[in-house]
């Protein structure tokens, strides 16, 4: 970046030129004097000089014969001594005197020290409402936005009514330079009280559409603004948007704009920032910025950082939208381009852009391991913190150790304590989610305790603990804990520890674990709690740990003496402290109340009997009474629209245990007793028999597993269907042998490969060369690995990879002559590993086809020595045709079921779809600067939110529909409203890869019903903790299951299924606009938390159903008081009063009356409730129509309607 | 955001402050000297921008001055570092050749310029003749 360099000789040559400019040459020689002084002076001197500079300012200010010149000078060297960092607190006034000068000159000055000086909440500033008001009234625009300027930095909530009216007039100043600053001092109001600056939105909307670039590019910070609030209600000007850029991209703005050749670089940064929050998560949204996005890519070809920067967002943006495999492909050109260079600003564009594109397609980080290596050792600390910030976003079960590796050398060389802060939650976050080994996530809390203990919070020390103690998680857990004992035990032993966190995490270890037969003896344990509870002072935090765990250990062990220590500290100040040794004396007495308590622990740690068994009793009896037997949750929504689920005596009940439907009822050990109670007695009413079976097989539900009984958690095997990773961590009943063949063949990963690629280049190599190589594996092996998985989780992969990392790590010279025995061998060592592959085998059987083409493919791979970084697309390439191929029958079925589902309903405002392509058309016509062609993009705006109506986006949606490929789940309207004309397609509000939220619209008679399918996609996965919140439009009653809320939420959904939520709306008053919007959130197969969010308009037409009346009914009800609204439209399009009325009535929904001559009535209403009648006359010259109804704003919206349907 | 504008001087003395954020008084001398020690101890094969606190710093040396800003977490660190290269460029169109004790001895000028192109924080204008319409304005008329 030669130009950075050139730019700065250039500057540094102009420095010392002697070139005079508009310089202030009459400085004064008392000020010259004070500046040249503190030139030469040290810090002291400098203070004391300052000091009795600001003495003598203050006594000079207070003469009343100062000239007005004189002042503005003084108020500058009060600027001087502030920004030295003195108070000059006495001097303010002045400065607000000198802002009420009639002179430019000083005004300016006043204003600008009155902006440096004061802050918002300061007293002073009542006195400057006034100046403010007569300012920005005045005829001179310099003054008015010196005034503006002013008010953006100190305008408080109090003065927003004065000034306000102002301010708004102002914004059709003549000049954009008062117009832009108006924008910006309405923008300070509005982050100061949104509540007052309700109506300012259209002047914002006005600004962003203005001719001027500079306002727009003003107006585009508000609508950032608004977007981070809450983009959703913002979609609608995503066009504009799009537009805006389209201009600027193609060089339409004015060339003062251009900055290095590319014009308004920061404006554009600023639109492709609110673009990436737009596009997030909604395939429609994102489809629109496609093309502009790839413009701004392909104009940035020059070598400028200004048009790196610009790449730089664009990447950015790319990866947060949905985006096309094209488009990755240029980013990814981009990164390599950024991470080859030598200039180290551009490395930390490449390693930031690395981490965003990699949550997208994980593929692209493979190429660049080695640089990726190279930036996690470099010298640049910035370039480390991001390296890592990328390496987390790697993490995986596979490299999890190898990163929270790299994440510790770091800690432990960072003094930082916000790098600290931020490096730990990420350790905590990769360990709680990826940590496969409980000894090791011990060992690796126990690191990052021992180097930053002090940053870590009451929150994450809970997490370790339970973590640690949640035995579902660790493969053998009772062995699990006992390590963990032995490794906390020797820590308190052995060192007294500083970390807070790790002491109390110990201590509690000790307390929870430890048993009386195993483990230290009795004594010994209570002598170490003891000796560290009389080290803690009284108001220690640790003391009620302490005293918490000597209490388990003395109730586990049957002493009934409390150790002497504790008798000593009854009396201790801490409160918390007294009470727990209190409870504890207590209990130490009562022999049989500690076998109680302690046999109670020992249950709520290992027993939980939850299959409910103590329960059969009271169920059977409620059975007996009447009540309605349980049913599944899974076949639960299917009948919940046909009744309503009674509060019965199961309601309050939470059945928690039934959980997974991906096990069937062949793999459960024992059914439990509950379950055959219930089961039975479903089975005794008639026709659910039949119906119950049938549920099964298609869902796969098969009933519940048991996970617990009285012994402890039941170990399984893992049917075909589950692949789930935490399933896996429980096999141990399978038999290995079988698979051998199998695996033998496995032992040919990609990790494999690498290291035999890498032995054929070590001569040439260095030693530091190959350890990095050796890193690159183990953090990238994964990643090629995922790949080739294609979204099935294939974890046998990752364990092999990571055995011959082990076997990496042991002995580096072995894999230089390494062959396949060798490997073979050491696998047979580890049964362990190969247990889970073996299982891994038959779980995969349905997938054998593809595996097979990958063994081959590698082998092919193998004999070739590929370099390892071709792998990835390799393999890549052969399971996606796969993939495709199995998939178009079921395109072409999807479709055909389209095209009947079309035909059946009710076709409605079908012509529409023309209008919405039309708008979605670039306007091609766009010749000219911006200024000439903004004023378009109002309208264009306007067209396009009209086409948002809901069946305007059919044919869109249904292009989507067919191209889905894991589309096999077709949702069906549950029986109670199939009687109900439907939207013909199911509208899709928002999706990702995992979820799908659809939309189908039934105009019930009485109300209007939004019917929501939630689909889960994937194939194997539960979604967890699904939670869908609505943001009504305030005009409408919405109930969810006869309840008047606005939250839906369901705890899983399993693979391939749907969940249908019907949503009634009522119509309560009458609004122009009405947006449902909302958010959906969920736990993806990561387990991590998913947002989602979705908007839809609801138009007046959804809640019009046709009145039927007779001409006299309709002539009565015409002359009741009713109000009236009126719309002229065009003739021409209209042949004559029959057509017109048809296309009326069919658009709104009306009935026809009567048409007598040129005049036409139809009526209708809203819900079967409030009439609305119209009244056509189909004129010579004009048509006019007469809506009539109850309310005046009814009348009007039914007006609006009309000219929504006909534009 | 932009949370603060400086110009320091290598020698540690500010030549220019302005804050964007509420920062008390007393803390501001010891912030600045913090901010300017962590740049003096990175090299020349480093980036021009870190993390300080919770933000970045971005900055860029011309001659014997540092020309600093902290921006937060969201702004693009490149972006901001050519936005110096403008506010540069813009003195020095201003001043025909701008030196280093323009900035000492047109203290009010430069706050002037840096108004229009930053208002509370928002980069509000990048065209360098619409930057200094105003103050060239002002310029004339107090001249007559």
């Amino acid at each position: 970046m030669s130009d950075i360099m050139e730019k700065t000789l250039n500057s540094v040559s102009n420095f010392f030129t002697g070139n005079f400019g508009p310089r202030n040459l009459d400085i004064s020689p008392g000020f010259d004097q004070l500046l040249q002084t503190v030139k030469r002076s040290g810090k002291v001197e400098v203070d004391r000089i300052i000091e009795k500079q600001i003495d003598l300012l203050k006594k000079k200010l207070s003469q009343p014969d100062n000239g007005v010149h004189k002042i503005k000078e003084y108020i500058v060297r009060i600027l001087y001594c502030e920004m030295l960092g003195h108070d000059t607190t006495a001097c303010h006034i002045h400065a607000v005197k000198l802002s009420q000068q009639a002179n430019l000159q000083e005004k300016r000055i006043g204003y600008l020290a009155i902006c440096v000086l004061l802050h918002e909440n300061h007293e002073l500033l009542v006195l400057m409402v006034n100046t403010f008001q007569r300012d920005l009234k005045s005829t001179n625009f310099l003054e008015v936005c010196m005034a503006l300027t002013a008010v953006s930095y100190l305008g408080t909530a109090d003065m927003i009514p004065v000034l306000l009216p102002l301010i708004e007039n102002l914004s059709t100043h003549p000049r954009d330079v008062v117009r832009k600053k108006a924008v910006m001092a309405l923008f300070s109001f509005y982050r100061k009280s949104p509540m007052l600056m309700v109506q300012s939105y259209e002047l914002f909307k006005k600004a962003l559409c203005d001719s001027k670039p500079a306002v727009m590019s003003a107006a585009l910070h508000v609508f950032k603004f608004f977007i981070k609030e809450d983009y959703v209600k913002y979609k609608d000007i995503v066009p504009s948007l799009v537009k805006i850029l389209h201009q600027i991209v193609h060089h339409k703005l004015h060339q003062d704009f251009n900055f290095n050749g590319i014009p308004a670089p920061w404006t554009q940064i600023n639109i492709l920032k609110m673009l990436s929050i737009l596009g997030q998560g909604d395939q429609k949204t994102s489809s629109l910025m496609h093309d502009v996005l790839c413009d701004v890519l392909q104009q940035t070809k020059q070598s400028s950082s200004i048009s790196y920067a610009l790449q730089y967002e664009c990447i950015m943006t790319i990866t947060k939208i949905e985006c096309t495999q094209e488009m990755l492909a240029a980013c990814s050109k981009c990164i390599d381009k950024f991470l080859k260079s030598t200039n180290h600003n551009l490395k930390y564009l490449g390693i930031t852009a690395l981490s965003c594109i990699v949550q997208v397609d994980a593929t692209h980080a493979g190429k660049h391991q080695m640089m990726v290596i190279d930036c996690l050792n470099d010298s640049d600390n910035t370039i480390q913190i991001k390296t890592l910030e990328l390496l987390y976003k790697m993490c995986k079960s596979s490299n999890v150790d190898v990163i929270c590796n790299q994440y510790l050398e770091y800690l432990e060389n960072n003094k930082d304590v916000y790098i600290k802060k931020t490096l730990l939650q990420r350790i905590f976050e990769m360990a709680n989610n990826y940590g496969q080994n409980c000894m090791w996530y011990v060992d690796t809390i126990n690191k990052v305790l021992l180097i930053a203990g002090d940053q870590v919070n009451v929150q994450q020390r809970n997490q370790v603990i339970t973590q640690i103690k949640d035995i579902g998680r660790w493969k053998d857990a009772d062995a699990v804990h006992m390590q963990a004992l032995q490794v906390y035990y020797q820590l308190l032993c052995a060192t007294t520890i500083q970390s807070q966190a790790l002491f109390q995490i110990a201590v509690w270890v000790v307390g929870e674990f430890w048993q009386p037969e195993i483990g230290a003896p009795v004594q010994e344990v209570l002598d170490l709690l003891c000796k560290l509870l009389t080290a803690g002072t009284d108001c220690s935090m640790h003391s009620p740990w302490l005293v918490t765990s000597l209490g388990k250990v003395l109730c586990k062990s049957k002493v009934t003496q409390i150790p002497e220590v504790l008798e000593n500290r009854m009396n201790t100040s801490n409160v918390e402290t007294r009470q727990r040794i209190f409870e504890l004396k207590e209990l130490c007495q009562d022999v049989e109340l500690v076998e109680n308590v302690g046999l109670a622990t020992q249950q709520l740690a290992n027993e939980v009997d939850s299959t409910l068994s103590f329960l059969d009793e009271y169920v059977s009896d409620a059975l007996d009474e009447g009540a309605t037997p349980y049913i599944p949750r899974q076949q639960r929504h299917t009948e919940r629209n046909r009744r309503v689920v009674s509060a019965t005596l199961l309601g309050g009940l939470k059945f928690e245990p039934y959980q997974s439907p991906t096990t069937s009822l062949a793999s459960t050990s024992t059914p439990p007793k509950s379950f055959n109670i219930l089961d039975n007695t479903s089975t005794q009413g008639s026709d659910n028999s039949s119906k119950h079976d049938e549920s099964t097989d298609s869902l796969q539900l098969g009933g519940v597993r048991q996970v617990w009984n009285k012994k402890g958690y039941v170990k399984m095997s893992v049917t075909k269907t589950s692949t789930e990773v935490e399933s896996n961590t429980d096999i141990s009943n399978q038999d290995p042998i079988v698979f051998q063949p199998m695996s033998k063949s496995k032992v040919k990963t990609p990790a494999m490969l690498s290291s035999a690629s890498a032995s054929a280049i070590q001569s040439e190599e260095s030693v530091t060369n190959q350890e990095k190589q050796f890193l690159a594996d183990k953090l990238f092996g994964g990643m090629s690995n995922q790949q080739v998985e294609n979204g099935i989780s294939i974890r046998s992969l990752d364990e092999v990879d990571r055995n011959t990392d082990r076997l990496l790590d042991k002995d580096v010279t072995m894999i230089t002559d390494l062959n396949l025995l060798d490997l073979d061998n050491d696998r047979k060592l580890d049964p362990e590993s190969y247990e889970q592959d073996a299982s891994h085998e038959k779980s995969q059987h349905s997938h054998d086809e593809t595996m097979k083409s990958h063994e081959n493919n590698r082998i092919s791979h193998d004999l070739d020595f590929v370099s390892h970084d071709d792998m990835p697309h390799a393999t890549y390439n052969i399971p996606h045709n796969l993939f495709n191929a199995s998939h178009t029958d079921k395109q072409l079925n999807i479709e055909e079921n389209m095209n009947i589902v079309e035909e059946i309903n009710i076709p409605k405002q079908n012509d529409y779809t023309n209008q919405n392509s039309i708008a979605n058309m670039p306007d091609s016509g766009a010749i000219g600067r911006i200024d000439k062609s903004l004023p378009d993009l109002m309208y264009l705006a306007e067209s396009e939110k009209s086409a948002i109506t809901p069946n305007a986006n059919l044919s869109i949606n249904n292009h989507t529909h067919l191209l889905d490929k894991d589309d096999d789940v077709i949702p069906a309207i549950p029986e109670s409203l199939k009687c109900y004309p439907s939207s013909s397609t199911h509208h899709e509000l928002c999706m990702n890869d995992v979820m799908s939220l659809r939309m189908c619209r039934i105009w019930k008679p009485d109300c209007f019903v939004v019917l929501l399918f939630l689909v889960n996609k994937s194939r194997n996965f539960n979604v967890m903790d699904i939670e869908i919140t609505l943001n009504c439009p305030s005009n409408l009653k919405c109930s969810i299951n006869d309840q008047e809320i606005n939250k839906w939420s369901v705890e899983s959904l399993p693979p391939s299924s749907v969940e249908n939520i019907a949503i009634y709306f009522k119509y309560k008053s009458p609004s122009l606009n009405m947006n449902l919007g909302g958010h959906l959130c969920f736990r993806d197969t990561n387990k991590k938390q998913q947002k989602l969010f979705f908007s839809t308009d609801i138009t007046l037409t959804d809640f019009i159903r046709p009145l039927q009346l007779t001409t006299d009914e309709f002539g009565k009800k015409w002359q009741s008081s009713m109000l009236e609204s009126k719309l002229n439209i065009e003739k021409s399009r209209w042949k004559n009063i029959e057509q017109l009325l048809e296309a009326l009535t069919t658009k709104l929904n009306f009935h026809q009356v009567q048409i007598i001559g040129e005049e036409g009535i139809a009526s209708g209403s809203i819900l079967d409730s409030t009439p609305c009648l119209l009244h056509v006359n189909f004129n010579v010259k004009s048509i006019q129509l007469w809506f009539r109804t109850t309310s005046k704003l009814l009348a009007e919206c039914l007006v609006q309607e009309t000219k929504k349907l006909f534009k | 955001m932009i949370k603060y504008f400086y110009i320091i001087g290598k020698q540690g003395r500010t030549r220019l402050s302005r804050y964007y954020e509420n920062v008390p008084l007393k803390s501001r001398t010891a912030l600045e000297s913090d901010v300017h020690r962590n740049i003096l101890t990175r090299t020349k094969d480093q980036c021009l921008f870190f993390n300080y606190q919770d933000y970045k710093i971005v900055y860029r040396r011309y001659s014997s001055l540092f020309v600093i800003l902290a921006v937060d977490e969201e702004e693009n660190e490149v972006a901001s570092l050519e936005f110096i290269q403008l506010f540069i460029e813009t003195l020095n169109k201003y001043f025909e050749g701008v030196n280093e004790m323009d900035i000492l001895y047109n203290l009010e000028k430069i706050h002037i310029i840096l108004d229009e192109m930053i208002v509370n924080g928002y980069i509000l204008e990048t065209n360098i003749a619409k930057i200094l319409q105003p103050i060239q304005i002002m310029d004339k008329v107090s001249k007559r």
